[in-house]
């Protein structure tokens, strides 16, 4: 037996009229698994090592300040001396998964996951960095910018949200996480369904696309979402404490409910592969998960049948798992030398400046070329991320104190004196440059810092499921078509300006989808095929708001915005004779030029191991308006080989 | 005592003669049926020729003896060919047993006292459906329970399957690769429940009063750890010319989605040789298939009765025996089955079908099939599904009370072999499978539990 089946009770004997589930009973099976994946792309741009803009020099534009009566003679920027690396793996894991269920009584049984999974990175250079999280509070590595102030390393790296725990039982060091994420008990007496503990809920049944799918984030942790798309992130799904439950009505109606903890979606961490925050800036996931941790959501959906077609309602009040971001206050030395809080020493600090909404970082961006660039490729308006960044509230002190100014404020300003002295962005970039400047005249290389919050919102949705039955082997026979549609009304976006005020719109997300299977031999099982388009009305796939679309991919600039977002997927499986064999291509393409294609096979020759091997293609046609123009040199090949038991 | 003053040609003249003129008529010495519903056994029946192993093979082979390479020959006439192909080629060796003639170890009793209660009153509606004679939705039991054709016979075994009005068949399979070794193995429940035809529930024949709806059909994997919780929920609508309503809860979804049913020639999972169009000889709605055909009236020997159970085993798992390795398949136990109609019928509604016929053999006292031989487009044998149909008694007579204090009708393996790869599947009935879930029938709560879509989301892992 592959299995490891431990019976408690003496085996019952076959019953009628009941059933006799008289002693509990356990069952425990498990599955050990090496997931690599070999870097095909390009380094990740987002990390240091990474950075096209390492070690490269720029002619700074702070000439453009002259027409504030500023002649500061032009000089070179040069990026941090931070060696670029290429890595050749993106992934090195091993996992270790153990299922216990028990059935408990007829009504009760008993579920639990325990997930192990370490990763071993064999690129040298990536071994300090914490791919799980808590290492970067508690064990944190030497950081280059540490000496600098004599502080503790920690401090320039992202503060992770919940002491760097991704869920509610999980266990994590610097390259490895230890987690629990099923352990429940479930309840079931006739109509009624109630399942209690922490668990996944998945709802929704699109590829890629996550309409339904809006009870919980994503842990993009071990292989950002860049896993095996026909899984549909099941492995991503961040697990809560919940009360979950249904009741069926006499008309085969339903009514599902629950009520979880809220837990925020987790991004790759900085530094690692597929990191996508860019290494020079710190996020402060804490404060904003800290008063949002208790929040509970509920949700409810009511699926039938009405006719030939399947239906579902939906109502969820949540938070946001992805959150929303914007720029914070560095916070460096708060309480003695912020010279906004009433209790500094008199003695500016300069070149910390507490009360910015950054701080000198030798690994910081370095040229207002770098910072437009970088801006742009993230979905953010280099002009007015300055602008608010030192003219906002929590900043505003402290900038003057530093002699900034609003880029667009000032050029508004001097061209209604005298129309076209200059530009918001020549004024920015000039601005930019002098900030970057020695510390002599300015700061050197900059790092960002951002607030995560958690807001608050309610989705409403509807999905139709409808099989057509054409005649047998015609394209309609049994062709299902599905929609899947919300609406959130009052929706909060990171602004492009990353401003303390959030967008808020009404956003429309739908998914219409056309599923298949056809036999195009006799031989052969049936072809599995789906293709779908998504459209969403005010934000991308990775809810970035769409006004921060198109600028110059070379140079950024203020972004044009895009009105829509449309996406459309298309997979299909072919498996071969008994299953053994399968090859897979899934195709995402955004219609404004993000493409991921991802071919695989899997091979299962025994019911104890399987091997999957697949690859992620990626590109983008530039333009800063599509979903893989951040993500665009992850290609890679990757493998998993599993081994059950 | 078998009735001796017909010659030894008498069956087989009879049974030429139903075949020449297209009639069926089951019943050999006296009818059959008629026999069933005065409560009598079948000893009046059928002549001893064609009702034990000394007659049938002129005293060859004796009830109680062994089929094997050495004497099947002499049974070559009254087996499936791929069963015979096993025993010649392979060394499978099939033990044997008197014929059974109590009507009551054939079939389950309510299912049994159905069939007579409601024997003549089922017809075909315009739309070939089965109705009652006032039209309403089949009321259990047999509806042709004295099938005069293949349509009427291929009904029998479609409109009920399993033959309780709710069964949790715990099991363990194992795939076998051509060397013999296990490539895969699973516990899985296959569990049934009648919407309609309802044979034991105290509140009536029509579940919920819908007669809309034939069955409800689950098939959920507990084990091994990649595929645990993965389960298929089948509907199958009234109508028999429409495919069955598929949805399934699959752990890499981690959700239950709506899936296409007119694939059902697919495995469901790596490994099995069995498709859902399998299933008890009559896996899809029979209105989907067509050209049904008697080809062939006869005695027959096949698995019924006693000697398939094995109550030894704490978990009920049989005896294997044959192939490479000497464990290719259950060591069965045969019987003389007197009267079987051997239908061809072929998947007229599925055009890319791997198979061209599929070729039903059904024991006619009681019209359940024991076996059946598909064949590929080019008309090849492509493999066979050989259900070890019998009571709750073991080889040597110790009977496991397993049904209301008494011994179980029901299936006990199945042994599908694709004789064109080599790929045997074996799975059989067990005590209990993974994770404490025993075989069980008549429990009408098990539709909460697992026949609904509600029911695999929670049994999903």
């Amino acid at each position: 037996m592959k299995k490891l089946t431990l019976t408690l009770a003496a085996l019952g004997v076959a019953a009628t009229g009941g059933v006799a589930y008289a002693e509990p009973s356990f069952s425990v099976t498990g599955m050990i698994r090496q997931e690599i994946a070999a870097n095909t792309g390009d380094a990740n741009m987002h990390t240091s090592w990474g950075s096209p803009w390492n070690g490269r020099q720029n002619t700074s534009h702070i000439g453009n300040l002259s027409v504030l009566g500023l002649n500061l003679p032009a000089h070179q920027t040069t990026r941090a001396n931070v060696k670029a690396e290429e890595n050749d793996w993106n992934q090195f894991a091993t996992r270790l998964e153990i299922d216990v269920q028990g059935r408990l009584s007829e009504n009760v049984t008993l579920y639990t996951k325990l997930r192990g999974y370490a990763e071993n990175p064999q690129d040298d250079f990536l071994r300090h960095y914490d791919y799980f999280g808590k290492a970067a509070t508690a064990n944190g590595v030497d950081h280059p910018e540490a000496p600098l102030f004599a502080l503790p390393s920690r401090v320039f790296r992202n503060t992770p949200l919940d002491d760097g725990y991704g869920s509610a039982l999980e266990n994590n060091g610097q390259d490895y996480m230890l987690d629990i994420p099923a352990l429940y008990l479930d309840y079931n007496k006739g109509p009624l369904w109630l399942r209690v503990g922490n668990q996944q809920i998945a709802w929704g049944e699109a590829l890629f696309f996550r309409v339904f799918d809006v009870v919980q984030g994503l842990d993009l942790r071990r292989h950002s979402f860049l896993g095996v798309a026909a899984e549909e992130y099941s492995d991503s799904r961040i697990p809560s404490l919940a009360i979950r439950g249904s009741y069926r009505f006499a008309n085969d109606w339903e009514l599902e409910g629950y009520a979880q903890q809220f837990r925020p979606t987790i991004l790759p961490r900085p530094g690692t592969p597929y990191s996508v925050v860019a290494e020079a800036f710190t996020v402060y996931e804490e404060p904003g998960y800290e008063q949002d941790e208790d929040d509970i959501d509920v949700g409810f959906r009511l699926s039938g049948q009405w006719n030939d077609i399947d239906l579902s309602f939906m109502a969820v009040s949540r938070t946001t798992p992805d959150g929303t971001y914007r720029w914070a206050r560095n916070e460096l030395y708060p309480s003695t030398t912020d010279p906004d809080n009433g209790n500094g020493n008199g003695a500016p600090q300069f070149g910390r400046r507490p009360g910015l909404a950054f701080a000198p970082d030798p690994r910081g961006t370095a040229s207002a070329d770098e910072w437009f660039w970088g801006a742009s490729w993230l979905r953010f308006n280099p002009v007015t991320t300055l602008d608010t960044s030192v003219t906002e509230a929590p900043f505003a002190v402290a900038a003057a104190a530093a002699g900034a100014f609003s880029p667009t404020a000032t050029a508004a300003q001097l061209n209604a004196q005298n129309p076209g002295t200059t530009t918001a962005e020549l004024l920015a970039k000039g601005e930019l440059d002098l900030f970057f400047s020695l510390p002599a005249v300015g700061f050197g290389p900059l790092r960002g810092y951002l607030h995560r919050d958690y807001d608050e919102e309610v989705i409403v949705g509807a999905s139709a499921k409808y099989v057509f039955t054409g005649a047998p082997d015609s394209f309609t026979d049994q062709l299902i078509l599905g929609v899947e549609a919300t609406f959130t009304q009052d929706r909060l976006f990171t602004a492009p300006s990353l401003s303390q005020t959030k967008i808020e719109e009404d956003e429309f997300t739908s998914v219409v989808s056309l599923e298949k299977y056809h036999k195009f031999s006799a031989k052969f099982p049936a072809t599995y095929m789906v293709a779908q388009w998504m459209h969403k009305s005010e934000s991308d796939m990775f809810g970035r708001h769409l006004s921060g679309n198109g600028s110059p991919y070379e140079t950024g600039g203020v972004p044009t915005g895009d009105d829509q977002f449309n996406a459309v997927a298309f997979a299909f499986q072919q498996p071969f004779p008994n299953l053994i064999w399968r090859a897979d291509l899934s195709v995402l393409y955004d219609l404004e030029g993000g493409l991921l294609v991802q071919p695989g096979v899997r091979w299962r020759p025994r019911d104890d191991f399987q091997l999957d091997l697949y690859a992620n293609f990626l590109d983008s046609d530039g333009g800063n308006d599509d979903i893989m123009g951040t993500i665009e040199t992850m290609d890679e090949v990757f493998l998993r080989a599993s081994y059950y038991f | 005592m078998h009735i001796k003053k017909f010659d030894s040609n008498y069956s087989r003249r009879f049974f030429m003669k139903q075949m020449a003129t297209g009639a069926l008529a089951t019943g050999v010495l006296a009818p059959l049926w008629s026999t069933i519903a005065m409560g009598r056994t079948l000893e009046g029946v059928y002549p001893d020729e064609i009702s034990s192993f000394e007659g049938l093979t002129k005293g060859k082979i004796n009830n109680g003896d062994v089929i094997n390479a050495n004497n099947v020959d002499f049974l070559k006439d009254y087996m499936d060919e791929v069963a015979f192909m096993q025993v010649k080629e392979m060394g499978r060796e099939i033990d044997t047993h008197a014929t059974t003639l109590d009507p009551s170890y054939l079939s389950p009793p309510d299912y049994l006292g159905a069939s007579v209660k409601n024997s003549g009153r089922a017809k075909f509606n315009a739309d070939g459906n089965v109705v009652t004679d006032d039209g309403s939705a089949w009321i259990g039991g047999n509806p042709f329970p004295d099938a005069k054709n293949g349509a009427e016979a291929f009904a029998n075994i479609t409109m009920s399957w399993g033959r309780y009005d709710n069964t949790f068949y715990a099991i363990q399979e194992d795939d076998l690769n051509p060397d013999g070794s296990v490539a895969y193995s699973y516990d899985f429940a296959w569990i049934e429940q009648q919407a309609t035809g309802r044979v034991s529930d105290p509140e009536g024949v029509y579940f919920k009063g819908q007669q809309d709806t034939v069955r409800y059909q689950t098939a959920w994997f507990n084990a091994p750890q990649d595929v645990k919780g993965t389960a298929f929920l089948s509907t199958w609508p009234y109508d028999q010319r429409q495919y069955p309503k598929l949805e399934g809860y699959l752990p890499a979804f981690k959700r239950v989605r709506r899936f296409p049913t007119n694939q059902r020639f697919e495995p469901l999972l790596p490994g099995p040789t069995w498709y859902l169009s399998d299933a008890w000889g009559a896996g899809d709605p029979w209105l989907t298939w067509g050209n049904f055909k008697i080809v062939h009236r006869g005695p027959m020997v096949g698995p019924a009765g006693g000697g398939n159970f094995n109550s030894k085993d704490p978990n009920w798992k049989r005896e294997r025996v044959g192939g490479p390795q000497g464990t290719s398949f259950f060591r069965s136990d045969y019987e003389v089955i007197p009267d079987v109609v051997v239908i061809d019928c072929e998947p007229t509604g599925y055009p890319r079908a791997p198979i061209s016929k599929r070729r039903v053999y059904l024991d006619a006292r009681t019209m359940v099939a024991y076996t059946s031989v598909s064949y590929d487009r080019q008309g090849k044998v492509y493999k066979n599904f050989e259900h070890g149909n019998g009571m709750s008694i073991d080889k040597d007579g110790t009977v496991t009370k397993a049904y209301r204090g008494g011994p179980l009708w029901t299936w006990n393996f199945v042994i599908i072999h694709d004789v064109q790869t080599g790929r045997i599947s074996l799975p059989e009935l067990v005590k209990e499978m993974a994770g404490g879930y025993p075989t069980h029938y008549d429990d009408t709560a098990d539709y909460d539990r697992y026949l609904t879509k509600s029911a695999i989301r929670r049994l999903g892992a």
